[in-house]
């Protein structure tokens, strides 16, 4: 319904009034003759009212005078008739002009670029490398070709698995994936020797290739040979490399220190506040204040920003910007532990995920936790043997 | 009744009854719009009563505010609050 108002409002009607003993016979007469009318209501017991398309109107004269009706326009509506009633007016109509071509124009570029995906890899990067390959803010959408880009980002980044872009309207949505790296497979034909991850106590040990170095209950420093890869013959005048494999099953200890703070800071509002209003067009800023600095000593700043857009994807390059800045106090108050012990405990145990946690010791001292986590763990790890 | 030739071949070939014969088709939306294709004219419209000319029997709409929403050659849209249809035959 919408659609055909507009589709109306653009050809221009006219509310008339018809005005006979038998106004049925004018509406008769019309849909004989192919003129739209719409809204037609009873206005009074001589009279209804209907509206009618500008260029239908320019037949209802011989219709009025066969149906023996009078009509009378009550209003004109629509663009012809606000055009021809701005006729005059040159500046507005240059402008009115100006505007549809502006309009026009900017929504052949791409103002926005949205990426999505790829959590770890930073976005700046990726907007200056997608620059260089020939997508960034203010090139024409039809030039942008997204195929070329694509793969142009795929041999000049190497982290990304795959790229994809779509252009809408005024927004190109980029969609990433960021490769995995594939672990280091040390290969298995090289010699090698087996050496401790990290210090420990051996709990077990099983050396499917390569001799055993140490036994159950030795203690072990990091890096030092577990399983050794060098092979000597029992007169020791032969030696022979091979690749030492094995599983090395050690009881290992994590130990965390996260320091408590007594006291945090408390920030208030004192309710004195400024506020500083910007619009951005392209991008250069045009500030409504007066270029005076905020005065006050600690602030809390929150910012909106209002982007001017037809729809969702096209974004145009105007926005509105509106910082709001409140005064703060900051008083220092004490600390709650038990929130804050929760928080580092929390912390120390992310780091030993997948670890088999045997024992878990929790030292707490005034102004700090220390945990110590007892793990057993394969500390099994392969190094070159450099001869 | 006897029915006409034309009515046997529509009803054989299994076409919608409107297009080749003028029966009127009406559709109703709850009890505020109705629409009548292939209608022959209005013969009476105020706010509460409209008389509809149709091949067959007058169709009499009855209810308050009634409006023309829209007419065209071959359909005419009522709006309002309709309380009763009915077929008349003069």
């Amino acid at each position: 319904m919408l659609l055909v108002q507009l589709v109306n409002f653009i050809r221009g009607y006219a509310e008339i009034l018809i005005e006979g003993i038998f106004p049925e016979r004018f509406l008769n007469l019309c849909a004989r003759r192919g003129i739209y009318l719409w809204n037609v209501r009873r206005a009074g017991k001589l009279s209804v009212s209907a509206n009618v398309s500008a260029r239908g109107f320019k037949m209802l004269r011989p219709i009025a005078r066969k149906s023996r009706c009078s009509v009378r326009v009550r209003t004109r509506r629509g663009l012809p008739f606000f055009t021809h009633k701005h006729r005059k007016r040159k500046a507005f109509l240059l402008g009115a002009a100006l505007f549809g071509v502006m309009l026009f124009v900017m929504t052949r570029f791409i103002w926005v670029i949205e990426i999505t995906g790829g959590e770890n890899l930073p976005r700046e990067e990726l907007l200056t490398a997608l620059a260089a390959a020939g997508l960034k803010p203010g090139v024409a959408a039809r030039a942008a070709d997204t195929d070329a880009i694509e793969r142009e980002m795929m041999t000049r980044r190497r982290e990304l698995a795959w790229i994809g872009i779509t252009i809408q309207g005024t927004t190109a949505r980029v969609n990433v994936r960021e490769r995995e790296e594939a672990p280091a497979i040390f290969p298995k034909d090289e010699p090698c020797d087996i050496v401790a991850a990290t210090d420990g106590v051996i709990e077990a040990i099983d050396a499917t290739n390569g001799g055993r170095q140490v036994s159950a209950g030795d203690v072990v420093r990091a890096g030092q040979v577990l399983i050794s890869g060098t092979l000597e013959s029992a007169s020791g005048a032969e030696v022979r490399y091979v690749h030492a494999d094995g599983e090395v099953l050690a009881r290992t200890w994590h130990e965390f220190y996260v320091e408590i703070p007594r006291y945090e800071e408390v920030k208030t509002r004192t309710g004195r506040a400024k506020s500083k209003h910007m619009l951005k067009i392209f991008n250069f800023y045009i500030k409504f204040f007066i270029n005076d600095g905020i005065s006050y000593t600690n602030y809390d700043r929150i910012s909106s920003v209002k982007n001017l857009s037809v729809g969702e994807s096209i974004v145009l390059p105007f926005s509105f910007h509106y910082d709001k800045y409140y005064e703060v106090e900051v008083t220092m108050r004490e600390a709650e532990r038990g929130r804050a012990v929760e928080l580092a405990a929390a912390g120390a145990h992310e780091r030993v995920r997948g670890l088999q946690i045997i024992d878990l010791r929790r030292e707490e001292t005034e102004d700090g936790l220390r945990l110590t986590y007892e793990c057993l763990e394969n500390i099994a790890q392969k190094r070159e043997i450099t001869r | 009744m006897k029915k006409s030739k034309k009515e046997r071949v529509t009803e054989l070939l299994d076409l919608p009854k409107e297009v080749l014969l003028d029966t009127p088709k009406l559709t109703v939306y709850s009890d505020n719009q109705l629409t009548v294709e292939n209608y022959g004219g209005i013969l009476e419209y105020t706010d509460c009563y409209i008389r509809l000319k149709t091949a067959g029997k007058t169709i009499a709409v009855s209810g308050r505010g009634l409006e023309l929403r829209a007419i065209t050659d071959v359909d005419v849209l009522v709006e309002g609050s309709i309380s009763r249809i009915d077929y008349l035959t003069v």
